[in-house]
Formats: C-alpha cells, sequence, structure tokens
C-alpha cells in the first residue's frame, strides 16, 4: 500500500488504482477538507481542475501529481446547488482553473466576486454556461419514452401477427417521461 | 415452471419481431413463463442518454425493474443495451441506500417503488441456467458455420456472458468457426455519429476476416449489432466493399433447433438472405 491508498483509508475514502493513477470519490461538502489533508500529508503538486456538464449535475475533477502518481478528487453538486468551496488559498494555482469553471458554467466558488472576465472575451457570452438546460429536441423524449424513434410500420404489423404476435408491442403510459421530470423537479 | 419478466427492448419488437417470436417459442419448449410487463419504457438507451440526462435515465431504468419486482420475478433480458442500462442503474441502487431512497421518492408519486429485490439478467444468463439443468436431445444443426460476435454490452456486468454465449450455440450442434476479432465493436454507437468511420473501420475488418473464415451466418446477442451487420453490409457498397453474410440471434438459433419452421418464423424480415441460407443449409 502507498502513501495514497494509505492517506484514502485514513480519510475512509474509497480508491479506485488505475495503475499509478488514483481516484477519490468524496462528496461535495468535503472538498476543503479533503484537499487541506492531502497539501498536508502528500504536499502535492496542483495540475488541473475541470468541471463537465453531465446534465442535472456538474462534476469537478481535481488532478495532482506527487512523485511518479497522479490524484484525482472526484465530486460533483447539483445545478440547482451551483456553488462548491474555493480551494484557491490551499493550491493558489487552483484560483484560475475556478475562474475558467466559473466563466464557462456561472458555477461559484465559495464567495469569490468574479465578476470579471478573465478566460473568455469580455464581449461574449459562455459558450458552455446552460448548454443542458437548453429544452431537449422533441426525438430525445422520443428515444427515451417510447422505446424508439422507429415507425411501427404496417409491414411489420402484419408479420407480427402471421408469427401469432400481438401486432402492437406492449404500449407505454402516455407521456411518462414529462410526468417523471416533473415529478424531479418538484423533489 | 420457471417465471421471468421478459423486457424485450425496441428494436426487437419493431424491427426483428422474430427474435420475440423466437423468446416465446424457446421459453415454452424449455418450460419457461415469460411475463409481459405493460407499462414499460425504454430502458433507456445506455450509450448517449445518460450523458443527456444522467437523472432521467436512472429514475426510467428503475422504473422499468419496479415492473419485474412487483410480480416478484426476475427480468429476462432480450437485448445487450438495455440489459447494460437496466443491470447498471438496478446494481446504482441496491449498493447505494442513499440513490435507493433519492430514486424511490420520486417514484413514489407514481405509487411506485424500487426494494432492489430481484435480479437483471441478460437471456443469454437465463438460457444456461435452464439448458445446464435440462439440455434437450433435439438433433443438432450439423453443417451450420458460425462466426461468433459478442457485442461489447455483454461483457459489463462480468458473468463471463461471452463465454456463455459460445456454449450454448454450441449446444445447437452448430460449428463455431474462429476468425480473430471476435472481441472488436461491431461500430453500431461509431455509425449514429461517423458512418464512414463506423463502417469502414469497425464493421469491415470484421465482415472482411468472418468472409474469410468461411462461416455461414454472424451469430449475435444484441438486435443493434445484428442491424449493423445486416444493414450495414449492405451500405458498405458504397465504399466499394462487398459482403453480405447474414447475421442470426442465439435466440433464433436455439429455436431452429428446438423446431422452430423457418417459414414460421418471419426471418424475411432480416436484411439479408438468413431465411435462404438456413433453409439451403438445414435441409
Amino acid at each position: 500500500m502507498n502513501n495514497i491508498e494509505k492517506l484514502a483509508g485514513s480519510l475512509k475514502l474509497p480508491v479506485e488504482r488505475l495503475g499509478q493513477n488514483f481516484i477519490l470519490k468524496i462528496s461535495s461538502e468535503k472538498i476543503r477538507e479533503t484537499i487541506e489533508t492531502i497539501q498536508e500529508s502528500i504536499n502535492p503538486r496542483f495540475i488541473m481542475l475541470a468541471a463537465e456538464d453531465f446534465g442535472e449535475k456538474y462534476i469537478f475533477h481535481y488532478f495532482f501529481s506527487a512523485k511518479s502518481n497522479t490524484i484525482e478528487i472526484r465530486t460533483s453538486i447539483r445545478k440547482k446547488t451551483n456553488k462548491i468551496d474555493s480551494v484557491k488559498d490551499i493550491f493558489p494555482l487552483a484560483e484560475f482553473a475556478e475562474i475558467e469553471c466559473h466563466e464557462l458554467y456561472g458555477i461559484r466558488f465559495g464567495d469569490n466576486d468574479n465578476s470579471g472576465k478573465v478566460v473568455i472575451g469580455v464581449d461574449i457570452e459562455s459558450p458552455m454556461k446552460g448548454m443542458k438546460d437548453r429544452p431537449q429536441p422533441k426525438y430525445m423524449d422520443v428515444l427515451i419514452s417510447t422505446g424508439c424513434t422507429l415507425k411501427l410500420t404496417g409491414s411489420v404489423k402484419k408479420s407480427r401477427s402471421r408469427i401469432g404476435l400481438d401486432p402492437e408491442p406492449a404500449k407505454s403510459e402516455e407521456n411518462i417521461v414529462g410526468k417523471i421530470k416533473e415529478a424531479m423537479e418538484n423533489d | 415452471m420457471t417465471k421471468y419478466a421478459l423486457y424485450p427492448g425496441c428494436l426487437i419488437p419493431y424491427r426483428l419481431p422474430s427474435i420475440e417470436f423466437s423468446a416465446r417459442f424457446v421459453a415454452e419448449k424449455l418450460d419457461m413463463e415469460l411475463l409481459d410487463l405493460p407499462g414499460h419504457t425504454c430502458c433507456p438507451d445506455p450509450v448517449s442518454t445518460p450523458f443527456v440526462d444522467n437523472e432521467l435515465w436512472m429514475m426510467l431504468a428503475c422504473r422499468n425493474v419496479s415492473l419485474a419486482e412487483e410480480n416478484d420475478m426476475e427480468m429476462a433480458v432480450l437485448c445487450s443495451g438495455c440489459y447494460e442500462s437496466l443491470y447498471e442503474a438496478y446494481h446504482r441502487v441496491k449498493s447505494d441506500p442513499e440513490e435507493l431512497k433519492r430514486i424511490n421518492d420520486v417514484l413514489a408519486k407514481f405509487e411506485r417503488n424500487i426494494k432492489g429485490t430481484s435480479n437483471v439478467k441478460h437471456i443469454v444468463e437465463v438460457l444456461m441456467e435452464v439448458l445446464e439443468k435440462n439440455t434437450p436431445d433435439n438433433p443438432p444443426l450439423e453443417g451450420l458455420k458460425l462466426a461468433v460476435h459478442y457485442g461489447c454490452h455483454l461483457y459489463r456486468g462480468g458473468n463471463k456472458k461471452d463465454k456463455k454465449m459460445a456454449i450454448l450455440a454450441k449446444m445447437t450442434g452448430a460449428e463455431i468457426i474462429y476468425y480473430g476479432l471476435e472481441n472488436l465493436c461491431c461500430g453500431f454507437p461509431a455509425t449514429q455519429v461517423d458512418e464512414k468511420f463506423g463502417y469502414t473501420q469497425r464493421l469491415l475488418p470484421k465482415v472482411k476476416k468472418i468472409s474469410e473464415s468461411g462461416a455461414d451466418l454472424i451469430l449475435t446477442v444484441c438486435p443493434a449489432c445484428t442491424i449493423q451487420f445486416e444493414t450495414g453490409q449492405m451500405l458498405l457498397k458504397k465504399y466499394g466493399e462487398d459482403y453480405s453474410i447474414p447475421a442470426i440471434h442465439l435466440l433464433e438459433l436455439i429455436a431452429l433447433w428446438l423446431g422452430a419452421d423457418p417459414d414460421n418464423m418471419g426471418l424475411e424480415l432480416h436484411r439479408s438472405k438468413l431465411k435462404k441460407v438456413i433453409q439451403d443449409k438445414l435441409k
């Protein structure tokens, strides 16, 4: 067991190892505590912070290197929350990456005031912010509600009947996707 | 009689009903009951949907499994893509009580809930369980040479389903031909994004090797792979490549072994000469 695995054990965090790479998944409330502990015990080099738009949530990847290992701290926040603690006082280099995430997605890091623009031009809207909040094309609803984008053609219906199957497959409840989306939003 | 909740997916009932016919035929012959699940939705698709809306993907998949749980049954899934979505979503809620609670909070609004008490099984696993205990002594399908295509989704979730697929195929008496690219993806997902790449960089190397091997048919367990092989070989003609090896789903193969009539199982809906090859080879 190396230092990173020992550290993960002391923090009671599951660790995934892929060769020389280690991934520690944490809840977003523990981001500062975890990164402070890593800094004190291993003192790694901060490489990068990347945010990823994952539909309902943002996933954050904090990358560090320590000797020949890379460490990724992975966490997420729900889009409704849209805020995570800043770690720029622990690793000053994180500030630039936090600004980038803020400008691309509108995520707030602690109480930092990032009202100006650093990474993208002052006169353009973020190319990423809210990208996945836009209404989905209708075909997505079809894709995930009725089961497919296919039309049940007359010849398929005939063939189904001829081989003893019901002409039309079992039907779904009407607009189940819309109903589930509504229930998720009210949750 | 062993009972399972049947999850046919979308491509099988809509595009390849001969596979649904075969599932029901095989179940009857092997004394299994496949219960339909009215109200089920799309799985949803395991490749693109989670990236568009992961929460909705989880919720719909779990709702589908809850229909099987309600009937105290395990799920028998005919499509490898559906299997991946349903298995993975169900595995997540089974192993994470917080996730389970979160999903149930939403499902409760539809007077449904999910407990984590059932299992999602690929039809290969189901058939293996049944046929291992009781192998029929039907005449072997002699003279039929098959090139096995496992398909990517079959590997997920472990349990050596790829090996089981080959074992089941051998039970029918058909000959398995080695061609060296058994594990390569058919290119179906890539084709949706980049048709040329999907057909020429994934499908073509496979069908070339399969053609050289002398196989009569390509054996699949996934309707998307089946469609990719059959439609893809037609569309490869525009890239100057001429191949026409039919694909057959494992369920269709087993149905034929158990006595299904190739004239009356809907094989003509395949976009290939599957029916003719079967009739010629199994005279």
